[in-house]
């Protein structure tokens, strides 16, 4: 299935730049997935550590924390990754 | 050790500068900075004064931290009742001028009375005095701080003044240190203003010392390593604040409009992004980074205006570098009166530096003018012939000026929000608590800083809780009240010791606050022990307030946050359920249903 995947702040920096999105991917990008992939997954194939503080909007609904992880995602999902940024 | 055990006492009525003893019983109960002032002011005003008559006094405060090794230890306060809001005003501040303070031997200057005629305090370590400053008086800071220096051939003295806003007593006036830092909120430079008092001058090369050298080096040491290592301090380091304006924009809690909307569409023109990208030109906003006294996380940002824009087109003087946008001033500056150009908002915050203006508040009360304008409330009669359109940069980069001068409408942009709004007939427009504008924050996505707005002792205010983390995960209230509790106190700690709130969140643990100010002042600070102290001093404040008139009424929101659902983001549809979390929220804080605190609350923090 593909979905679009947006990331946000720092958590561009943490991506590797041979993975499927690239070096600092900005904006919204396409990436096909396989079937029955969950948000935990996602993290793994786009090179994301398992542990990385992230919370999430999915077609523009947010996905309480809780379930983040094991948030099945669909096709044409339109995934945005956000630091937990505080202060400001 | 680490304080300077002295205290100046400035009368301004008579003229007299006095040294005298720290009360170091008090530092042992209040810590330091914001908790030790509190109660020197508690001890000397009567909370029901008027924030702007000579019987308020305005005290500025250091930490114990203050002027140390300690990474971030250069903070200081203003701590009065303050002017934009008749509560307890508690304004943190950066930059040299604290550090510097400390230096030259002093923990607290304590101002009271008013001057017949302006001046401005000269310090030099031990010597203090006071002179005169009517050829300062109506003179922008830009231009009085280099003047001071130069007076006294010193470029190394730290100034702390205010500008024209002060002087006029504009409620939301400030009192900037080192050309662009700030005890930016409340309305602590009104109450500077009131007094006739133009700038603080210090030089000092006494030095500071500490109780257990090695303990504290070990103890420093941890902490700057934690911080170094840290992700969120790297983020603050290489972005500032402002990456913020993604995840609120995503998120939809960007107050856009005067919180009519809570996503800008313009949020990707004021963002990291843009001020490190060249525009058309071939100009970039961003130079460099900066960091205040002692600190190696270096948040601030060092911009500047294209030449060609058109704030600036003609005016070379603001062609410099200076202090650039924050995330704060970028919704306020940006979002909240829906205007998406970064230089214009860059130079209504140089306004905001040079005039002595807190950002927000100044934002805010444009908003809401925008917004009466909008429905009718204000007309162009009311205005001088200004047409307050949401959106336009020009008009925000002239009301930011006019407003710093006190010129023309400006005078009713500089009541506030809340005083424009009942003047102009809707009271319901200002979005505000306690008359003090909100910050970057909408309080419907995140319910956490919707019960921290509605509860901080000194209105509307992003820095007096944690809920962040809490209010991303989720949108619903369970667990809200307790967080929101819990992190008031450590804040409150925090505050008090000199040290930078910001480190809490770039990799610093309660256990290195404690360490640190142990190893400091040579008697035993654990976390518990900071947390209970954090505690007596938000139930001191709260003390304050009951006093000065304040009650749970205080304690809402505007209609809007309470009764109109947000119309996009993750709360789509949901309003503020601040009815569902501030009962809980008082059970939690040991308060009556009508948010007193019990005395058996009291008596447990020895604030019977």
């Amino acid at each position: 299935m593909r979905i679009s995947i947006k990331l946000v702040g720092m958590l561009i920096d943490q991506i590797p730049a041979g993975g499927p999105l690239g070096a600092r991917p900005q904006g919204a990008k396409p990436l096909d997935l396989p079937a029955a992939c969950t948000l935990a997954d996602l993290l793994n194939i786009v090179g994301l550590k398992a542990d990385v503080e992230y919370f999430a909007m999915i077609n523009d609904e947010h996905i309480p924390a809780e379930r983040l992880a094991a948030h099945v995602l669909r096709e044409a999902d339109s995934v945005v990754l956000f630091p937990p940024l505080k202060g400001g | 050790m680490s304080w300077q055990r002295k205290i100046l006492r400035v009368n301004l009525s008579a003229g007299t500068c006095v040294s005298e003893p720290l009360n170091m019983d008090w530092a042992e109960a209040y810590l330091g900075q914001r908790g030790l002032a509190t109660k020197y002011l508690m001890e000397e005003i009567d909370p029901k004064v008027d924030p702007l008559s000579p019987e308020n006094k305005l005290i500025i405060a250091t930490g114990p931290l203050t002027g140390t090794m300690a990474s971030t230890g250069g903070r200081w306060s203003a701590v009065t009742k303050g002017a934009l809001t008749g509560a307890i005003a508690c304004s943190n501040s950066g930059g040299q001028f604290g550090g510097e303070l400390k230096n030259a031997g002093w923990d607290f200057i304590i101002l009271e009375g008013r001057a017949p005629t302006p001046v401005y305090l000269y310090i030099e370590n031990d010597k203090a005095e006071l002179k005169d400053a009517t050829h300062l008086w109506g003179r922008s800071i830009w231009e009085a701080e280099p003047a001071i220096k130069a007076a006294h051939h010193d470029p190394l003295i730290r100034v702390a003044s205010i500008g024209p806003a002060g002087e006029t007593m504009a409620r939301y006036a400030c009192i900037v240190n080192d050309l662009h830092r700030a005890a930016g909120r409340s309305g602590v430079g009104a109450v500077m203003g009131s007094k006739q008092l133009k700038a603080i001058a210090v030089r000092g090369s006494v030095g500071t010392r500490v109780a257990d050298g090695k303990a504290f080096m070990a103890a420093v040491s941890g902490a700057s390593t934690a911080l170094a290592q840290s992700e969120g301090r790297m983020g603050f380091t290489r972005y500032g604040t402002i990456p913020m304006m993604d995840i609120t924009g995503g998120f939809g809690a960007l107050p856009t409009r005067n919180n009519r909307e809570v996503q800008f569409e313009g949020s990707d023109k004021l963002n990291a992004t843009a001020m490190q990208t060249p525009n058309a030109n071939g100009h970039t906003n961003l130079i460099t980074n900066g960091a205040c006294f002692g600190c190696t996380i270096g948040c601030g940002r060092i911009c500047h205006i294209d030449p060609q824009h058109f704030s600036v087109k003609d005016r070379p003087q603001y062609h410099h570098a200076s202090g650039g946008l924050e995330y704060e001033t970028a919704y306020a500056l940006g979002a909240a009166v829906g205007v998406d150009d970064m230089d214009a908002a860059t130079f209504a915050g140089f306004m905001c530096n040079e005039y002595g203006m807190d950002p927000i508040s100044l934002g805010g009360s444009i908003a809401a003018a925008m917004e009466l304008f909008d429905i009718g409330a204000i007309t162009e009669a009311d205005t001088g012939g200004l047409k307050l359109a949401f959106g336009d940069a020009h008009l925000l980069c002239q009301l930011a000026e006019m407003t710093g001068k006190g010129e023309g409408f400006g005078r009713d942009i500089g009541l506030g929000s809340k005083l424009l709004c009942e003047k102009y007939g809707h009271p319901e427009l200002s979005m505000a608590v306690k008359g003090q504008e909100f910050a970057a924050y909408d309080g419907r996505a995140m319910q956490g800083m919707g019960l921290a707005y509605a509860t901080s002792n000194r209105g509307a205010c992003h820095l007096r809780a944690n809920p962040y983390a809490h209010d991303f995960g989720s949108t619903e209230t369970p667990g809200k009240a307790k967080v929101v509790m819990k992190t008031q106190n450590v804040i409150a700690a925090i505050d008090s010791t000199g040290l930078c709130v910001f480190t809490l969140h770039a990799g610093a643990t309660e256990e290195h606050y404690a360490s640190q100010v142990s190893a400091a002042v040579g008697s035993e600070w654990t976390v518990q022990r900071m947390r209970e102290t954090g505690e007596r001093i938000w139930n001191l404040e709260r003390q304050f307030n009951l006093a000065a008139g304040l009650t749970a009424k205080d304690d809402t929101l505007p209609k809007r946050i309470l009764a109109e659902p947000a119309p996009s983001g993750a709360a789509k549809g949901l309003v503020c359920k601040l009815p569902e979390m501030l009962p809980e929220y008082y059970q939690l804080r040991g308060w009556s249903v009508d948010g007193v605190p019990e005395p058996a609350t009291l008596e447990r923090l020895q604030l019977s």
